[in-house]
């Protein structure tokens, strides 16, 4: 008990001593306020010292310990960044802060990585009931240590601003009105760009202007808001995500308690790759959503571990540890309403079905949600806020909008889980393996999400809106996770295994130290594209998105995609393959990825042209605009095309697929002026056609062809006109499709 | 030594080249397509570079190459993720050093020596076979990064596998017989010292060594006559390829065994070549110091070994650094070898050198493919290499010694170890620290440039606030220069200030700036003269530069703007681009 009681004495002197140098740091740092590594620099002492306490107190509840020479070889490489990070002004060289921001993050992820394969003595044979405090405090650190960069380089989007407008209000005035805080523009607190009330925000009898999103949040935000800002909110958000990691592993424990390392590589997976690692630093309601959930299951499964059944289980902890996350989530968000249900009903059945419990929370539940809907009513003058009866009625989907935004959730290249992290791709092997040995986790899951998502996936905005990848569903990405140990039981001595996770894996590392380099590439447009493969197809010139899956831009990799991982990923798992085989494929695997990555602009290049989105980056303009503008609401329900007006002209690589082919363009005429509009057509110089619309903003399909077409020549556009002063006439050119012949 | 013999198979030495091959294929292939054909070379050459510096890589790290396999990935996700310029170089070069150091670092302290790892850093003998596997491709990783300007424009085949294989090959298999006798670490810190110089292996390093382990194996008890004439051959065969560096490096070699009659032959070889060359003793005394300043633990050698390091002390002053100041690389190495086998001074001994040659390599690579990286990474701390530095280095590290001896008394030998070289490596980054400049204030944003042509020549921008200016950094270049005379004046930077005489400096064609393409071919043959570019990068089928220059101020003054123009009387299609202006305290 001394020596503990010393040890904690050490490690708040340590923490202390840490915390003074980051101080002195701030103070002394040689570097402008408004540079982008300074919160990083001044915030590394608190990490070491926190990274060294955590090996420390790993070490002495029994984990393995650290190599020295590996961690003077990290404090090496951080020393080594330092100094160029405080260089780098003088180098003058352009995008040397990504890279660095890309050097500290795998320092980072090399420490952790070791750390988390210290820790697994600590797990011992079975899974603990609770486990160690290092497993929460460790990816909090490594939340912390991101979080000044990434705040720096992205501003708060989205939900974000208005859910850190509604914490400040909170935080200095005390009520949710937030008239003052727009008119005092206290967003500059938090971000640069001037945020303004959202379409559809209720208006009190006073002009009182309140915002549309649930209190909930930044009522938990609001304290670290008024001590710390910004960064006290976030830190905030870093804790709640650390807990959610936590409760993960200690959920693994009632499915696969002899399982520990396995259980601690799903943890180490959910806590330290994307999506989890980017919402961290964000203020989206998804992550405390998460939490309550596991907590809620965590207790609802205590209850099995419990001698007593048929309703005597239902005691004070099942009332807080359920009733409260129940009640809690609804006014998070409403549509976690849908979580809470099937919550509840799991409760209940593993309790031995008590009436009693059931009819007081089933009624606190309607009460609550009955409440919000009244409540919306009389502010909104529509219970379901800004969204419509008709939008969340299932019946009004058919089954292609349920498979594009299901399909879309997990295989979409810009909101997708597999695009953000494609190790995630064993998730479909893993739900084989589930389904084959009737897993009750399986059900769970169903019984859990089916509701949710049934409303959720359909709708035109599955994807979340200006959100990071994941969003609508990451509140089961726990349960995914936990998912996962079963099969990676399985990966030490199966070569496929290993050569999945050690490409997979490999490319999540090349993309997540990306997306923490580069933040605001996760958050894409709903427009089809990604940033990432917009800046390839502009480096190449070559359309490269096009094998990649879309949801919001269905085309054919959108299906084949979900097709082929199923059967590939899930073969390539159970490549049987001796034991000696499987401590090398990690290799294969890294160099199957690499392969197939020089596939691709080979690809690019041979695969024939047939579908041209012409407002892509790998089509050439000499002007226009992109339309609709990138931050239209909804923009999924829009065409996306480029205006081409009078005098422009765009130019788009063809790789043909034949010797003819016809051509047929969508295109919208926009009249501004009462003068003639024609658009060329050509094959580089040489004239196909000429389009002359007679009717303004009506969508038209230009046919052309069959015509020859020559290896090698680009597809050329040419608005001709006359330009009369004043806004030019033009034309939205939505895509052109190809019929090779 | 305490090595064990690695278990090995075909199948494993395919597996161990596969994945920088596959990140060949990436590159290779991503670079065949890119739009830009500058950055299409760019990437051509990265991907090349790369692959050369993974392959020995792969054979050099610990089973089962886990480091090479994340650094292929990682090196083309570089190419294809960065845009193309001097910065995606110099991440790549970092990126390629970083890799080398964790696989030589796991290999020689990881814990498993059958999965290929814990050779050991521990000095004692060991086989010369199993430090072979580890010696010859760190060297050829090594010469790749020292000399990777080679892979851009290669020579002739025959002298590219000259100076990229046969050279290394056998500059690893002179260090492996010298790590037989005097350890790996002793034997890593000579040929890291002979590397620096070079930089890499060329003939007059390579020989040095060479000599060295000839002297070493005339020591070896067990050699037979045969072994032993062998060694003669390659002990005095450098005399023949160059006399004076030649006796040097014997003399050397002889030092191993021989100390005594090593130093005998010192001192006259110190008086024939100051009496040949009528070298004057301050020359020579200032080219001695180089070897403190390399070696800085041969100050305090043991007992046995003094003569040998005053040996080198002599032969150090007084050999010709011609053709390079590689002939400097037998003395040098000498006197690492001639260290304590104490692990409290070749530790502090071995983190200064690996930094020496990290540094040189990132210095000698692209983008800043410095003409002598060696001395440039010494003037990063600040100090001009020569008698000061040396002092302080000198002082750093024997207090670093002092601190291990202490250190031993306590701590178990891997901890001291870890801990000495970590404090040796906090005492390095402080150094880089203080030799860092004053903060300055950029005005134009990184790789942006402002050309001043006939059509625009000025360009002016104002100082926000009232700070004193002591320096202004200029880096440009010209285009259509070429024909220029050196010292021509191409553009004024004027300080101006209200209510003060404004102060003016003339940047110079050949001096503080020069043509962006006087590395091209055709300019080249013309004899164009330029400065040492700061940066350079691919621009197709040879490297653009741009150039530095700084105007330091008689005494700090204080502007409210900075104008510079193109200066009258220049040829009309005579531009400057000016990619950064810095204002510094």
């Amino acid at each position: 008990m001394i020596r503990r009681r010393d040890g904690f004495a050490g490690t708040a002197a340590v923490l202390a001593v840490c915390l003074v140098g980051s101080a002195l740091l701030s103070r002394l740092l040689p570097l402008p306020a408004d540079d982008p590594f300074r919160g990083t620099l001044v915030l590394i002492p608190v990490v070491l010292g926190a990274l060294r306490e955590i090996h420390r107190w790993g070490a002495r509840r029994g984990g393995r310990p650290l190599g020295a020479a590996a961690t003077a070889g990290e404090l090496g490489a951080l020393g080594i960044l330092v100094v160029l990070i405080l260089a780098r002004p003088h180098l003058s060289l352009a995008n040397i802060d990504d890279g660095l921001a890309a050097g500290l993050a795998l320092v980072l992820a090399c420490r952790v990585a070791r750390q988390t394969l210290a820790f697994r003595p600590l797990l011992g044979e079975r899974l603990p009931r609770r486990p160690s405090v290092l497993f929460f405090l460790l990816p909090l650190t490594a939340y912390l240590a991101i979080l000044p960069w990434s705040t720096r380089h992205r501003q708060p989007d989205g939900d974000e601003p208005f859910n850190l407008l509604v914490t400040h209000s909170l935080a200095y005035d005390l009520d949710a009105d937030l008239t003052n805080n727009y008119a005092q523009g206290d967003w500059r607190y938090f971000m640069a760009r001037p945020i303004e009330p959202q379409p559809g925000d209720p208006v009190g009898p006073r002009g009182e202007r309140y915002s549309r999103h649930n209190e909930l949040l930044p009522l938990a935000l609001a304290p670290a808001y008024r001590v710390a800002g910004l960064m006290g909110a976030l830190a905030m958000m870093a804790v709640m995500t650390a807990a959610l990691a936590w409760l993960t592993l200690r959920l693994a424990r009632h499915y696969y308690p002899d399982r520990p390392g396995e259980a601690l590589a799903a943890w180490a997976l959910i806590a330290f790759t994307p999506p989890l690692l980017l919402y961290s630093y964000q203020v989206w309601v998804e992550v405390p959503g998460a939490l309550l959930t596991l907590a809620a299951l965590d207790r609802i499964f205590s209850i099995d571990d419990r001698p007593e059944r048929n309703g005597r289980a239902w005691g004070l902890k099942e009332w807080l540890g359920l009733g409260l996350p129940v009640l809690l989530l609804p006014l998070l968000k409403i549509r976690f309403v849908l979580i809470a249900g099937p919550l509840l009903a799991l409760g209940w059945w593993h309790a031995g079905r008590p009436r009693r419990p059931l009819l007081i929370l089933a009624g606190l539940l309607a009460g609550v949600a009955a409440g919000m809907l009244l409540y919306n009513q009389v502010v909104y003058s529509n219970p379901l806020k800004i969204h419509s009866w008709e939008e969340v009625d299932p019946a009004n989907y058919g089954p292609a909008a349920y498979l594009k935004g299901f399909s879309g959730l997990f295989f979409d290249a810009a909101f997708g889980l597999f695009g953000g992290a494609p190790v995630w791709l064993i998730l479909l092997p893993a739900a084989l393996l589930l389904l084959a040995r009737r897993s009750p986790l399986l059900l769970h899951l169903a019984v859990l999400i089916l509701p949710y998502l049934v409303v959720v996936v359909p709708r035109v905005e599955w994807y979340g809106g200006w959100s990071p990848p994941f969003r609508y569903a990451l509140i089961i990405l726990p349960l995914l996770a936990v998912g996962l140990v079963p099969l990676l039981a399985e990966a030490r001595e199966r070569a496929g295994a290993q050569a999945l996770l050690g490409g997979l894996g490999a490319l999540t590392l090349a993309l997540t130290l990306i997306w923490l380099a580069v933040p605001g590439w996760t958050y894409n447009f709903a427009d089809g594209r990604t940033y990432a493969l917009d800046a390839l197809s502009g480096r190449l010139g070559l359309d490269v998105a096009r094998f990649f899956p879309s949801s919001i831009r269905p085309r054919t990799a959108t299906w084949a995609w979900p097709l082929a991982a199923f059967p590939i990923i899930s073969l390539l798992w159970w490549v049987p393959g001796r034991k000696r085989m499987a401590e090398s494929a990690a290799l294969i695997g890294i160099a199957l990825a690499l392969g197939a990555a020089a596939l691709l602009p080979a690809a690019a290049a041979r695969v024939p042209t047939r579908v041209i989105e012409l407002e892509d980056p790998q089509v050439r303009k000499s002007g226009g605009h992109l339309h609709p503008d990138r931050w239209v609401i909804e923009r999924a329900r829009y065409r996306g095309g480029w205006v081409l007006r009078v005098g422009e002209h765009l130019e788009a690589p063809v790789q043909p697929g034949g010797r003819r082919v016809r051509l047929r363009l969508a295109a919208e005429f926009i009249r501004n002026q009462p003068v003639p509009f024609t658009l060329e057509i050509k094959e580089e110089d040489r004239l196909l056609a000429t389009w002359t619309p007679r009717r303004s903003r009506v969508w038209e399909t230009v046919e052309v062809g069959p015509v020859d077409w020559h290896a090698g020549q680009p597809l050329v556009l040419v608005a001709f006109g006359a330009a009369p002063a004043g806004e030019l006439n033009g034309a939205i050119l939505d895509r052109v499709e190809m019929e090779w012949q | 030594m305490n090595e064990k013999t690695v278990p090995s198979s075909p199948r494993r030495e395919i597996l161990r080249i596969l994945a920088p091959l596959a990140a060949l294929a990436a590159m290779a292939s991503f670079a065949a397509r890119e739009a830009d054909p500058a950055g299409a070379a760019e990437s051509a050459y990265l991907a090349v570079l790369a692959t050369a510096v993974l392959l020995p890589a792969g054979f050099l790290a610990p089973w089962p190459t886990y480091e090479v396999g994340i650094g292929s990935a990682l090196a083309a996700a570089v190419v294809w993720a960065l845009p193309p310029g001097p910065g995606r170089g110099a991440a790549m070069m970092v990126l390629l050093v970083v890799v080398l150091a964790v696989a030589a670092g796991r290999a020689l302290f990881s814990p498993s020596p059958s999965e290929g790892g814990g050779r050991g850093w521990e000095h004692g003998e060991g086989s010369g076979g199993g430090s072979m596997r580890f010696l010859i491709p760190l060297a050829l990783a090594s010469q790749v990064l020292l000399r990777g300007d080679l892979l851009f424009a290669p020579p002739p085949v025959p002298r590219l596998i000259v100076a990229l294989i046969a050279l290394p090959v056998v500059g690893g298999i002179a260090l492996s017989l010298l790590a037989r006798r005097h350890g790996m670490a002793l034997a890593l810190i000579a040929g890291g010292t002979a590397v620096a110089l070079a930089p890499g292996f060329n003939v007059a390093s390579t020989l040095g060594l060479i000599a060295l382990a000839a002297g070493s194996v005339l020591t070896w008890e067990d050699a037979g006559p045969v072994v032993k004439t062998a060694a003669w051959i390659a002990l005095l065969a450098p005399i023949a390829w160059a006399p004076v560096p030649g006796a040097v490096a014997a003399v050397c070699g002889l030092a191993l065994g021989r100390p005594r009659l090593a130093l005998g032959l010192a001192v006259l070889v110190v008086a024939g070549v100051v009496g040949y060359f009528h070298a004057s003793i301050p020359g020579t005394a200032r080219q001695a110091v180089w070897l403190f300043l390399l070696v800085p633990a041969a100050v305090l050698p043991g007992r046995e070994r003094i003569a040998a390091v005053i040996a080198a002390v002599l032969l150090a002053g007084s050999v010709p650094p011609i053709p390079g100041a590689g002939t400097l690389a037998a003395p040098m190495a000498l006197a690492a070898l001639s260290l304590r086998r104490d692990a409290a001074f070749f530790i502090p001994q071995g983190v200064w050198t690996g930094a020496l040659v990290g540094g040189t390599a990132l210095l000698a690579g692209y983008p800043w493919l410095r003409g002598e990286p060696m001395p440039t990474y010494l003037s990063l701390f600040g100090l001009a290499p020569g008698a000061v530095l040396a002092v302080v280095v000198v002082c750093v590290v024997l207090a670093l010694a002092g601190l291990g001896v202490w250190m031993g008394r306590g701590w178990g030998e891997p901890l001291r170890s870890a801990r000495l070289a970590g404090l040796a490596a906090a005492c390095l980054v402080l150094g880089l620290l203080a030799g860092l400049p004053d903060v300055g204030t950029a005005l134009l944003a990184p790789e942006v440039p402002v050309v001043l042509d006939a059509g625009h020549p000025v360009w002016e921008a104002s100082i926000s606030g009232r700070r004193s200016i002591g320096s202004v950094v200029v880096e440009s270049s010209l285009s259509n220069g070429a024909g220029l005379a050196p010292g021509t004046p191409v553009a004024i930077v004027r300080l101006r200030d209200a209510g003060r005489p404004e102060a003016n400096w003339v940047l110079r064609a050949g001096e503080g700036t020069g043509e962006w393409a006087a590395r091209r071919p055709d300019v080249a043959q013309a004899g164009v003269k330029a400065p040492g570019p700061w940066v350079s990068w691919v621009a197709g089928d040879f490297l653009g530069q741009r150039y530095r220059a700084r105007w330091t101020l008689a005494r700090p003054e204080s502007a409210s703007s900075l104008r510079i123009e193109r200066a009258p009387g220049v040829p009309p299609d005579l531009a400057v681009a000016v990619y950064q202006l810095e204002i510094r305290r």
